[in-house]
């Protein structure tokens, strides 16, 4: 039995409590300053979705466990008598609503909760033995137990703090508790400070809480993460191939040819030149303008392979002489003398001029553009032009090279070309 | 001059390469007084005996980076009276910009596929020798490519451009005119109407104009 992950699918694990901004500290020495800092988190969007999430998510909760403890009480026993085992289906089927439920309440506090990884196997056998022995399956499953006792402990909590805030008055009327109206106030007036800020947290909480069930497992992201390498690493060993038989095909069409050629001449020019010494000197200048251009082809595939001028000058001084080689007019706009790791400068290099070379070669463009920054983390490059477009990773192969020089040094590569144009690639290479 | 032959020194690393030159510059009566390997015996053979010119190698051992250009400039520095030629395997503008920054009399950066022009190549020695330049085609090529004064450069005719080109690389009008095919009447005109287009001050030494030009080319705004 195999069991593979579908290579490129992008996993989100960031979960990230936006806590609202304005819980900076106040200016202590007005007072309205302090009051607009104490209550205004009473009127922020996000402590009410904050607490609308709270509030919805222990209703929910209540639901999904009914929901789930039904399910699986009719179809565990019944597993044995086989009209349990589509019943178990059905009750997992309801268990991944019901998490994709979760992960999208989630977003009222704008937290990503990534999706949980599938596993895929081949065969009906295979399939459904993966899928029961699927540890994340089984991980949302145990959130619906348990979520609901976390969510009933978490909106208890928030709503003991508003009911406080709003009760302490109440409670001066009704004549309980304390019996001075001051000390009521200055409670309320507390209360009502704490309990929109307990909402957010408690519901950033209980988010995190989902995450840990419902979200992607770390084992899964780092098997998903080897996955993803050795597919880059076979594109790599693709592309370095394909690579070698073009150049080798280039050699044996161009320079080959045109030195046997050469010989050729030179052979013929030697046997006429005793008695012939026009008709030689005819030949041996044919000679002479085929070693010329033999050099010049030469030169080309030299500087194509790698060009020496990036190592002691850099990436500018590298794509100037690229670029001012182009028929297409191409504004090249780099950072002056900008030096990155070698790995970086080749790749940026080589996606560079290949996508000089197809702009050229197929995408009727006017004008192009070439457009390098650097942030100190990755360089970041975009290439644009104005031709026709319909540039396609699907049937375009020296894109395909290209995305995997990129993905090979961990960076990313797209392609933005509708049919009819313009086509930009962006790249991103990251180097620390 | 005339009563002494041009004297050069060589450094490629290439033996065949390095053989070849000492054959072709000696057929052409220059005397060759030395022909090493690597920038340092370069140096050291300079030490020796002075000559009036250097051939030398962009890419040589140790690294086979730019240890050729860098002994260029070393020499051009040293011995301001000795002509130098760069030979390089690619047009680099970056290196010809380098080399070329300061004075343009006497320095030449050439592709190294020139030397089978084998009268061309001889006469941009002699041009060189005597305190000219000989800029490759390619290179000035490159330059206008990348000039940022491209609507500077639309105002010239193509001939102009062409002339342009010619006068960059380091021809003189006669040989402006031979390349071009058109009388040497016609290269002045064409020249001064390329110095008031691109607002530059008018000059008859070649290995100045080069430079004015290429500064020009260069310049950014």
């Amino acid at each position: 039995m195999t069991i593979t992950a579908p290579v490129g699918e992008t996993v989100e694990v960031t979960v990230s409590p936006a806590l609202p901004p304005a819980s900076t500290q106040p200016d202590w020495g007005d007072w309205r300053s302090v009051v607009g800092w104490w209550f205004g988190p009473l009127v922020r969007p996000a402590t009410w979705a904050a607490a609308g999430y709270l509030t919805a998510g222990f209703f929910a909760s209540m639901l999904w466990l009914a929901v789930v403890i039904v399910l699986l009480a009719i179809s565990i026993p019944l597993v044995i008598v086989l009209i349990g085992l589509p019943l178990s289906w059905l009750a997992f089927a309801a268990i991944d609503a019901i998490a994709r439920v979760e992960r999208r309440r989630a977003r009222w506090l704008s937290v990503e909760i990534g999706p949980r990884r599938r596993l895929v196997a081949e065969g009906r056998w295979p399939r459904l033995t993966v899928r029961l022995r699927d540890p994340a399956r089984w991980r949302q499953a145990g959130f619906l137990f348990s979520g609901f006792f976390v969510a009933m402990i978490f909106f208890s909590l928030a709503l003991a703090a508003w009911v406080l805030s709003v009760a302490v008055i109440g409670a001066y009327f009704a004549g309980v508790g304390v019996s001075t109206l001051g000390l009521q106030v200055i409670l309320s007036v507390i209360m009502l400070g704490v309990a929109p800020r307990l909402t957010v947290g408690l519901a950033h909480g209980y988010a995190r809480v989902t995450a840990w069930f419902l979200g992607p497992d770390q084992m899964m992201v780092m098997r998903q993460r080897v996955d993803t390498l050795a597919g880059h690493r076979q594109e790599i060993l693709d592309a370095v191939a394909d690579e070698r038989r073009r150049i080798e095909r280039n050699l044996h069409d161009g320079v080959q040819q045109r030195l046997v050629a050469l010989g050729i001449d030179l052979g013929l020019a030697s046997s006429k030149l005793p008695e012939d010494a026009a008709a030689a000197k005819v030949l041996v200048d044919a000679a002479r303008e085929k070693a010329r251009t033999s050099i010049g082809e030469l030169r080309v595939i030299g500087r194509g392979l790698h060009p020496a001028i990036l190592e002691d000058r850099g990436l500018d001084a590298a794509l100037s002489a690229v670029v001012s080689d182009s028929v297409v007019p191409i504004a090249l706009n780099i950072p002056a003398g900008l030096r990155v790791p070698v790995d970086v400068e080749e790749t940026a290099y080589f996606v560079a001029s290949e996508a000089i070379s197809n702009i050229m070669k197929h995408s009727r463009a006017r004008a192009a553009s070439i457009l390098v920054s650097d942030d100190g983390h990755s360089l970041i490059m975009s290439i644009h032009d104005d031709g026709t477009g319909g540039a396609d990773m699907a049937h375009g192969s020296g894109l395909v090279g290209l995305a995997a020089r990129v993905h090979g040094i961990d960076g990313r590569f797209d392609v933005v070309s509708p049919s009819g144009g313009p086509t930009t690639i962006s790249v991103e290479l990251p180097y620390g | 001059m005339a009563d002494r032959p041009l004297s050069v020194v060589i450094a490629d690393d290439s033996v065949l390469l390095r053989d070849g030159l000492v054959r072709l510059v000696e057929d052409a009566g220059i005397e060759v007084l030395a022909a090493v390997g690597d920038a340092e015996k370069l140096l050291a053979a300079l030490d020796e005996q002075l000559p009036d010119l250097v051939v030398v190698d962009v890419r040589m051992p140790p690294t086979h980076t730019d240890e050729g250009l860098r002994a260029a400039l070393q020499i051009r520095r040293n011995h301001p009276g000795v002509a130098v030629l760069v030979l390089s395997q690619y047009v680099e503008e970056r290196y010809a910009s380098e080399l070329l920054a300061g004075d343009a009399g006497g320095v030449g950066y050439l592709l190294k596929d020139r030397v089978v022009d084998v009268e061309d190549f001889v006469a941009s020695l002699y041009r060189l020798a005597a305190g000219g330049s000989a800029v490759d085609a390619e290179v000035v090529r490159q330059m206008l490519a990348r000039s940022q004064r491209k609507a500077e450069l639309e105002r010239l005719t193509l001939r102009e451009r062409e002339v342009l080109e010619a006068m960059a690389e380091g021809l003189s009008n006669a040989g402006i005119g031979k390349k071009l095919v058109i009388s040497g009447g016609a290269v002045e005109k064409h020249i001064s109407n390329v110095f008031q287009k691109l607002d530059l001050e008018p000059t008859d030494a070649a290995h100045r104009r080069v430079l004015a030009v290429l500064a020009h080319l260069g310049r950014v705004d």
